[in-house]
């Protein structure tokens, strides 16, 4: 793949990037065994089993999308209840705030760095979507894209510059199997 | 430490169920919980609480506005923000809002019980 890289969308990703390593290594202790990275013009991503959207608006707007494998899902659910009593009949809603408490803490973590001495950049509430689906660029956003590899499956970061989360909400996200 | 009465308040049902673990852990109890900045004013005029954990980023009213709210009707409310937020500009927004203090996510069990020990004998 190649293609015209957008720099503000490359600065974006390579901060997430760090704050996505941090977490995951230091405190998750899920290590990383192979990272793959791409920016540039593509018109398609496909999500995995899971996946959570973030907007984050001020001086720079972008949507943030964490997909993960179901198998890595399982993993961080099992990380993030540990001795905490969950009814069986909640489960679902603990997967679903697992994967946006984990994205909303990363991307929390990159707005420092991101916001610099500038105004503060905001952040949406986290939209968590189940199943696989696919996101058609918007006419006129920059896409970059970030693969890991763990020893529990895959899972990537998407990154899309600039739109906001009514994108989203009004058609982004195409394919019948996503469950907004 | 005394028990304190504390009313957790986070969109994610994860974060509060951790929450409350923690504070029950240290000696404290919770009676009730919100999930939005608007639930979390409702509930303070009923149950006024020793102590609030505000998230920042929630739907329907953002923990910011929820504090400055809750400190308009009681200004003496001690109110913690818990976020993901580093910047320096959103922590100066939820002090100015009324905010005693605030511990960035993951939280950290130990640092949570220091804030809560400096603000109680503020």
């Amino acid at each position: 793949m190649n293609g015209k890289v957008d720099e503000v969308i490359v600065t974006i990703r390579n901060t997430v990037m760090s704050a996505t390593a941090a977490y995951f290594q230091n405190t998750l202790d899920i290590a990383f065994l192979s990272t793959e990275t791409y920016a540039g013009e593509i018109n398609m991503l496909e999500p995995r089993d899971m996946t959570t959207i973030i907007a984050i608006s001020g001086p720079v707007k972008a949507l943030i999308a964490f997909c993960f494998d179901e198998t890595v899902v399982s993993h961080l659910v099992e990380i993030e209840t540990a001795g905490l009593e969950i009814p069986g009949d909640e489960l679902n809603i603990y997967r679903h705030d697992v994967v946006a408490e984990i994205a909303n803490i990363i991307l929390g973590h990159s707005l420092k760095a991101l916001a610099g001495s500038g105004e503060a950049i905001a952040l949406s509430p986290p939209l968590v979507l189940e199943g696989k689906g696919s996101f058609r660029r918007p006419k006129g956003a920059n896409f970059a894209h970030v693969s890991y590899k763990t020893h529990y499956g895959y899972m990537d970061v998407d990154f899309i510059s600039p739109v906001d989360l009514g994108t989203v909400k009004s058609g982004l996200v195409i394919n019948s199997g996503v469950k907004l | 430490m005394i028990a304190l009465n504390v009313l957790v308040v986070d969109d994610s049902s994860l974060a509060i169920k951790k929450m409350e673990a923690m504070l029950l852990k240290m000696g404290h109890y919770v009676r009730h919980t919100a999930k939005s900045g608007a639930e979390a004013v409702t509930k303070y005029r009923y149950e006024i609480p020793d102590l609030v954990t505000m998230d920042i980023t929630m739907p329907d009213m953002d923990g910011i506005q929820a504090t400055a709210k809750i400190i308009t009707e009681f200004p003496d409310a001690k109110i913690i923000m818990v976020t993901s937020h580093g910047q320096e500009d959103m922590v100066r927004q939820a002090i100015k809002a009324g905010a005693r203090g605030y511990i960035l996510k993951p939280v950290d069990p130990d640092k949570l019980a220091a804030q809560i020990e400096a603000i109680i004998k503020l």
